[in-house]
């Protein structure tokens, strides 16, 4: 076979699968996901596992939320100082005993439904568990309040 | 038979050139978030991600760069680009490569960014969706069938000025590698849901941006090499 027609032929190829990709997107009729506290829990269940390992293997590097403490078994108030480098900070709370709630206000203006952040952490051993739950801090900064709701209680930090 | 067909070959060139302004420009006319997300990640000053096809521009600068080459060799005598070749593709290709990875670890560090909020439930999944759960799906495929079929009709007026360019093993071999990048664009930003999109597109910026920094390598070895022969 003459290199041209090699050429023709692979050019061929090229615009199938680019055609069979691009259908498949506009087949698919997705909408943007919804940002209720439901939709976000669903939706990061439903990640797929190669997203998961990513999220593993960039975790030491993420721009972390420090906190005055790595664990808390009291009621705790601090303020969280602004940092103009970071526009995400993260901290993940891991209820080890008892139940908590935890409150964060940021002061970033305009920052729609992740200017008051509130939740309870209890470990019911049932399928929507949350042992677990995460906070994120903007570059203003602001306050966190943790509250123990039982005695005793105490929750690590990631 | 063994002439050069200029006019196709300038069509080649002003198509590459083309492929190049659109993908650069993209980020201009292409909305990665609705209204309100666009809203919400000015008020945090948030980048939003839009890195696949930017990056695309990496790549394909390299091949209008390699056509603009032989471009050159028509107007300025074969003794005076053997000289000056070797020294501008150096410059050219370093710099290049060192834009390159600086946009690379650019990328990376936004890509940290939203795993890392989209893996934090409940407020860093929320913050995700909130800034970078949307994606222009529909404009960034409008734009990059424009740059398939720019990029098809620049390879095919180079075959139609000279045939002889399908023995020249690494141009057909960069062409390719272009068509693979917007191949590789196009797959991340269609077979994921669409509020993964975003992390997908940045993955795919990433990868075809590590694959213009190999090539721009590899151009400057020979760069070298051609700059000592001109030396001896």
């Amino acid at each position: 076979m003459s290199s041209t027609k090699v050429v023709i032929l692979v050019l061929v190829l090229i615009a199938v699968v680019y055609i069979v990709f691009v259908s498949r997107g506009a087949l698919s009729g997705e909408k943007q996901g919804p940002v209720s506290k439901d939709e976000a829990m669903k939706i990061v269940k439903e990640t797929p596992a190669w997203a998961k390992s990513l999220g593993g293997f960039f975790n030491s590097r993420r721009p972390k939320l420090v906190l005055e403490r790595a664990r808390y078994t009291t009621n705790s108030e601090e303020t969280v100082k602004p940092d103009a480098d970071n526009q995400f900070r993260n901290a993940t709370f891991h209820l080890i005993q008892g139940t908590a709630h935890i409150k964060y206000v940021d002061s970033t203006e305009k920052a729609a439904n992740l200017n008051k952040q509130e939740f309870d952490l209890l470990c019911l051993h049932n399928e929507d568990d949350t042992c677990s739950g995460s906070i994120v801090a903007l570059k203003s900064g602001g306050k966190l309040t943790i509250t123990c709701t039982s005695n005793p209680c105490r929750i690590d930090i990631e | 038979m063994d002439e050069l067909r200029k006019p196709f070959f300038i069509a080649a060139l002003a198509l590459f050139l083309c492929v190049v302004l659109v993908e650069v420009g993209s980020a201009m006319w292409l909305d990665f978030g609705t209204a309100k997300t666009a809203q919400l990640a000015s008020a945090l000053n948030a980048d939003t991600p839009g890195y696949g096809i930017l990056y695309l521009s990496f790549l394909d600068s390299l091949v209008f760069y390699v056509v603009l080459l032989i471009g050159l060799a028509l107007l300025i005598p074969e003794r005076i680009q053997g000289r000056i070749q070797g020294c501008v593709t150096l410059v050219v290709t370093f710099f290049g490569c060192l834009g390159t990875i600086v946009a690379i670890f650019s990328a990376l560090l936004v890509l940290i960014i939203m795993v890392s909020l989209l893996l934090a439930p409940i407020f860093g999944t929320i913050a995700y969706l909130a800034v970078y759960g949307s994606f222009d799906r529909s404009g960034a495929a409008v734009t990059l069938s424009l740059i398939m079929a720019l990029k098809f009709a620049a390879a095919i007026c180079l075959v139609l000025a000279q045939q002889r360019f399908l023995q020249n093993k690494g141009l057909v071999l960069l062409i390719l590698t272009s068509f693979l990048g917007n191949l590789i664009i196009s797959f991340l930003h269609n077979f994921v849901p669409i509020v993964l999109v975003s992390i997908t597109d940045a993955l795919g910026g990433i990868v075809v941006a590590i694959v213009a920094v190999i090539w721009a390598i590899f151009f400057m070895i020979f760069a070298i090499i051609s700059i000592v022969k001109a030396i001896h």
